[in-house]
């Protein structure tokens, strides 16, 4: 009977070591659950306005001339997979722009200029709403160079290059930046960022897309 | 004797090794998860000083132009349109006081006139049209923090770990009972 009870002894250790395993594995696991819910944009966007007020320079190539006013009906963002129709916005009562009423789909600021035309043409679009996946929830994934299509009534399409993509505070957000005049036609592409405030129901950040018009063109 | 005491020690120590041990690796992990958000979290936002002092600087460059521009208008027509000199140096003394810029202004129109006249201030360019005619005030609140769909699927894969766990704590516990009666 002792040899037995001595033949034991490892195999309890071993269980108990392995529940022990478990249950750090399962507090990890929480851990990342958490991590995961608040949909933090990964660490790696740049803040251009930290050289100066103006926004950033277009990236290498060439840039195209403007092209008359037409209103875009539809964005494509081949590299992460977007093709959504775009709806108009405006202001709201507090003069803030208006957002989507869904996750999908982008919206186009009707105060700005078309896209193709010359200055900041303007689309948001939600990272997440109602508990899906927004229209722009990877756009923190563009990298300089990444191509954006932006369709027209007219039925010609606008062929932009993205230059920088950059993440700001929301409570420090520089409109002039985003929203200021340029020498050629660009498009900016926003939406949230950053932490998730849940107190206040909002996030922390705003990303915005810099890009420029390089031709009407197909992709 | 010594032998036997500690063996019965370490049996009654025993069942509070495995415990011991998940908690303190369980509140390890917890401390490096946390350092991890936090450090995460300040790589993510720029720093103060990033953001606020190139606004800082864009501001106080439009309030320089408007400044000057204001002021030199005003010094020009008042001295300009008054026929009396000392109505004239009283007026660029004045602005002279009002305003450090302007002491050039007031030198060479209260002298003797033998200093030529200085030339007038270039007319400040209109401002361009703005091309997104109406500002939007502030940020985009676009994002609620709902939960995607991948979210669940990691809730669920934690539900199940939990649960796995709990079989393995209670399979080891059957085990023990059953391997004491054998004993």
């Amino acid at each position: 009977m002792r040899h037995r009870l001595v033949r034991r002894r490892p195999r309890r250790i071993l269980v108990r070591v392995l529940t022990g395993v478990a249950a750090v594995c399962t507090v990890f696991g929480l851990g990342l659950v958490a991590c995961g819910l608040q949909e933090t944009p990964g660490p790696s966007i740049s803040s251009p306005v930290a050289v100066n007020g103006a926004p950033p320079a277009p990236a290498g190539g060439s840039v195209a001339a403007p092209i008359p006013h037409s209103e875009p009906v539809r964005i494509e963002i081949p590299v992460l997979g977007v093709d959504s129709e775009l709806m108009t916005l405006g202001l709201d009562s507090g003069g803030a722009m208006q957002v989507p009423p869904g996750a999908y789909p982008a919206g186009w600021y009707k105060g700005a200029p078309t896209p193709g035309e010359l200055g900041p043409a303007i689309i948001a679009g939600h990272i997440n709403w109602n508990g899906h996946a927004g229209v722009f929830s990877k756009l923190y994934e563009l990298k300089p160079g990444d191509q954006v299509a932006v369709h027209r009534r007219d039925g010609s399409t606008a062929l932009f290059r993205v230059d920088d993509v950059a993440e700001y505070p929301k409570h420090d957000f520089p409109t002039k930046t985003v929203y200021g005049n340029i020498d050629h036609a660009g498009l900016r592409l926003i939406t949230c960022g950053g932490d998730f405030d849940s107190d206040a129901h909002s996030y922390l950040d705003n990303i915005v897309v810099y890009a420029s018009f390089v031709g009407p063109a197909t992709i | 004797m010594a032998s036997a005491n500690s063996s019965a020690r370490t049996r009654v120590l025993r069942p509070w090794l495995g415990a011991g041990l998940a908690v303190g690796g369980a509140a390890v992990m917890v401390t490096m998860a946390g350092v991890a958000g936090m450090s995460l979290a300040s790589a993510q936002v720029p720093t103060e000083s990033s953001v606020v002092i190139p606004m800082a600087v864009y501001q106080s460059n439009d309030g320089d132009s408007s400044a000057d521009s204001s002021g030199n208008n005003s010094a020009d027509s008042s001295g300009n349109n008054s026929a009396d000199n000392s109505g004239n140096n009283s007026a660029d003394s004045s602005n002279s006081s009002s305003n450090g810029e302007n002491v050039y202004y007031g030198k060479g129109k209260g002298g003797t006139g033998g200093d030529p006249a200085p030339a007038p201030a270039p007319a400040p360019a209109p401002a361009p049209a703005p091309q997104v005619e109406v500002l939007p005030a502030g940020a985009v609140a676009a994002g609620d923090g709902s939960t995607s769909p991948a979210g669940y699927l990691i809730g669920a894969l934690a539900l199940t770990s939990v649960g796995g766990a709990a079989a393995v704590a209670a399979r080891s516990a059957r085990r023990q009972r059953l391997g004491r009666h054998e004993a």
